[in-house]
């Protein structure tokens, strides 16, 4: 991997790898692809809960970046452009294995919601990683908006805002679900306090 | 505790949970691609080349096979019989007929003539070559037919002179009884003068006797005939 590409932005690498057409560029894509393919591929599993599903998606998702590559808007950042594509083929999955009722599933109203309560910080290390696994199984167990905006927000360090965008939903929305997402993980590790 | 530092112990209990990454096979057909979708840039400007090539070369072809097959057609109506119209040498040529197509095709695009030097070509001569052979060929149909005639009679001949030799001479030890009898009156006949009935007789033994040999007995019965 050509190390002079690490100090490109994903924008600025996406740019070199579509625009130019010396077979060196590869690298540019080789650096990219090494910075976002581990927290892609958390998102769509977690989305997804389906191993070979996941691996499907994630693989027609980088082919599409790849022959798209042409039609990439350099001022739009790449996450989100990523993640909305990612998205977009989570939602036609869902459709064609018949669990698009799943993704439409009626969340909590806010008086459904338990009073909110402190989170426990994590004493050593042995307790992390038992909160952590406690904070996996309560992930799984999120709708799936509220899923999706908590694991973007978390993967990939997105903003609110641009979760919004990539959702196609109003800023307050996907507060909202980022909101009650947390409180559900509250409780599901209030044993740890 | 602010949102911010809840946000900042999720985020780290979140990363110490989460660090799957996609098989490594994912990896390889992922970048494998990539690589692919680089390459053909340098390919792709050559086909517009291969292109155009490819009709520059296929043209030229398919109009010289369509000239061929109606120069081959034209010759084979040269070869119908003669009793039927010529139109190459007695009338101008028809509409579509391989020497006006030509003469045409010269005359509109005299751009092709390159491409015609390297076929069997086509030229303004044509017509009076055409003819010399039509006329080499009768030619040599009488030549043939003179020389069948020749044949024939030269078997004729062959034959006549076999069937001659095979012919038996009249003599008295060859003869059955009643044709020396019949030989014996037909000489008493000249004797007498009596021609027409030697004649008469003659005819008859030649009837009767074809195996014999009766050009004596002829020449006897014309000289005596000449005689009187």
């Amino acid at each position: 991997m050509p190390e002079s590409f690490e100090q490109y932005s994903d924008e600025k690498l996406m740019l070199m790898y579509s625009k130019q057409k010396d077979i060196n560029n590869l690298g540019a894509f080789e650096v990219l692809y090494q910075r976002h393919k581990g927290p892609l591929f958390r998102f769509i599993k977690k989305s997804i809960t389906h191993e070979q599903d996941t691996k499907d998606i994630f693989q027609e998702l980088w082919f599409r970046i790849i022959n798209h590559k042409h039609s990439y808007d350099h001022k739009q950042k790449f996450t989100t452009w990523a993640y909305t594509i990612a998205r977009r083929l989570l939602i036609d999955q869902f459709r064609h294995t018949g669990r698009l009722a799943e993704l439409n599933r009626l969340e909590p109203t806010p008086d459904d919601l338990a009073p909110e309560k402190n989170l426990h910080q994590p004493e050593n290390e042995f307790e992390t990683k038992l909160m952590a696994k406690e904070l996996n199984n309560a992930i799984s167990l999120l709708p799936f908006k509220q899923r999706q905006t908590f694991v973007m927000k978390h993967e990939s360090g997105l903003t609110l805002k641009e979760i919004a965008t990539i959702t196609s939903q109003p800023v307050e929305q996907t507060k909202s679900q980022y909101r009650y997402a947390v409180q559900k993980i509250k409780m599901a590790l209030e044993r740890f306090q | 505790m602010n949102q911010q530092d809840e946000d900042k112990i999720l985020n780290q209990m979140y990363q110490a949970a989460n660090q799957e990454q996609p098989p490594e096979a994912l990896d390889e057909l992922i970048l494998k691609h990539a690589q692919s979708t680089q390459r053909p840039t340098k390919t792709k400007s050559w086909q517009p080349w291969l292109a155009a090539a490819s009709v520059v070369l296929v043209i030229p072809m398919i109009w010289l096979l369509t000239q061929n097959q109606q120069l081959t057609k034209d010759l084979a109506s040269h070869h119908l019989p003669e009793n039927q119209p010529t139109e190459i040498n007695d009338a101008p040529p028809k509409t579509g007929t391989v020497m006006n197509s030509i003469s045409v095709d010269q005359e509109q695009s005299p751009s092709k003539a390159t491409d015609s030097q390297s076929k069997p070509a086509p030229s303004p001569t044509m017509p009076s070559a055409v003819a010399q052979t039509r006329e080499a060929e009768s030619q040599q149909s009488a030549t043939d037919q003179a020389s069948k005639q020749r044949s024939i009679n030269t078997n004729k001949t062959l034959l006549m002179n076999e069937f001659k030799a095979k012919k038996k001479t009249i003599k008295p030890g060859n003869l059955d009884p009643i044709m020396a009898l019949e030989l014996q009156q037909f000489n008493q006949y000249l004797e007498q003068g009596e021609t027409e009935s030697a004649e008469l007789l003659l005819n008859t033994m030649m009837q009767d006797y074809p195996d014999f040999e009766f050009q004596a007995m002829l020449n006897q019965l014309n000289s005596q005939k000449s005689k009187q």
